[in-house]
């Protein structure tokens, strides 16, 4: 007997590629991200019939707390180099800044810092939403939000490179 | 310096970019289900069986039924042999255990309880081959015997530790099914399922964990 049905398939399907991409922007590697999603959407196939209704909270909570967990291990083991976005293709001059600048200075953010920012402006979640996705309070969302965008701001130095990119796309 | 607002932006217009090229394997729902498929055969794998034959041969839980032999069994706290797969409707086992009928070190029923129950697990005489339990000064009547199938209509029992339990509740009887593999029981070759009947309002994880519990 399939206890699973069509309507987790179809689950799998438009939710994967939204979760492959939280994965990937909170672990900074693209078989790490895979791995981590296929290994959430088996929790999501373990609680369906209780979830079903509405699995996309739970999902995206797992997701999070499996990053978390790796980064915990990776924490226990400092000589790895700290995670960073694979390098794309050559980026359009005006992108040169997020390629090279924002999001390098993303990954350096600490692990939390970098989840809200991932979650609420990846995932365009609330304040709310995003602390029920990362088990605290909206309090710490808030915080870790403006401590998050505080750094990257410095990150970003020159204000007028910002605008002038910004702009130009 | 750039506002959050302009921030957030950049960051969206960043997060896009860099995730734009990202797509899930085309099989991730099949590998998906494969993993499922397999994680739950090892769970369910890990059935929860009485040790029958040791019972059977008087040595722990009384059993009745209708492959039961008539015996008189004493207190003695056994393990049980090592289960391997339920016999009905449950997926084959990969991973057996075993599990041994417990007991406290308590020695006296409480007065409500029958003069030849002992606490917190004792043997009825009559009728015989059934057992009692107390709990905090109460006692709890539980029928232990065997059944070759489990009924259609139950509905799995979930209590943590315990997979592979069965139960129904009819006529405020509560009826508990735990599987026992194949060839772990020299009475029941072929398996079966160890039957608990209580009250409906006696705690069914209290029995199940008072009366079964994984010894590995």
């Amino acid at each position: 007997m399939d206890v699973l049905g069509g309507d987790f398939d179809e689950f799998v399907r438009a939710s994967s590629p939204g979760l492959l991409r939280t994965a990937y922007l909170l672990t900074g590697d693209r078989g790490h991200a895979e791995d981590l999603v296929q290994t959430a959407l088996l929790q999501v196939a373990r609680r369906w019939r209780r979830i079903r209704g509405e699995p996309t909270p739970y999902a995206r909570r797992v997701v999070v707390n499996l990053a978390k967990n790796r980064w915990r291990e990776r924490s226990r083991r400092p000589q790895e180099s700290t995670a960073t976005v694979e390098p794309g293709p050559a980026p359009p001059d005006g992108d040169v800044l997020l390629q090279q600048v924002l999001l390098p200075a993303v990954m350096e953010l600490p692990t939390r810092q970098r989840a809200v920012l991932v979650l609420r402006y990846f995932q365009d979640l609330s304040v709310e939403q995003t602390a029920a996705a990362l088990g605290c309070s909206t309090g710490t969302v808030k915080s870790q939000t403006h401590h998050g965008l505080n750094k990257l701001r410095k990150a970003l130095g020159d204000p007028a490179d910002l605008k002038e990119n910004d702009h130009a796309n | 310096m750039p506002t959050d607002d302009e921030l957030a932006k950049l960051l969206r217009r960043g997060f896009d970019r860099a995730t734009a090229d990202l797509e899930p394997k085309r099989d991730l729902v099949h590998a998906v289900r494969r993993r499922y498929v397999s994680t739950r055969r090892r769970r369910l794998a890990i059935g929860v069986a009485v040790p029958a034959a040791a019972l059977a041969a008087g040595t722990g839980v009384a059993m009745t039924g209708q492959s039961s032999p008539n015996h008189h069994p004493n207190h003695t706290a056994v393990a049980g042999p090592r289960p391997s797969a339920p016999t009905t409707s449950v997926a084959a086992p990969m991973k057996p255990v075993s599990y041994k009928v417990v007991r406290s070190g308590r020695h006296s029923a409480p007065p409500q309880c029958p003069a030849n129950a002992t606490s917190p697990i004792g043997k009825s005489e009559n009728p015989a081959g059934l057992w009692y339990f107390t709990d905090k000064g109460t006692c709890v009547f539980v029928g232990v015997g065997w059944s070759d199938t489990k009924p259609a209509n139950a509905v799995p029992v979930r209590i943590k530790g315990y997979p592979g339990l069965y139960g129904t509740l009819e006529d405020a009887v509560r009826r508990i099914y735990a599987p026992v593999a194949p060839g772990t029981d020299n009475y029941h070759p072929k398996g079966g399922w160890v039957v608990l009947t209580v009250s409906a309002n006696a705690s069914q994880e209290f029995i199940v964990r008072l009366i079964i519990v994984p010894s590995n």
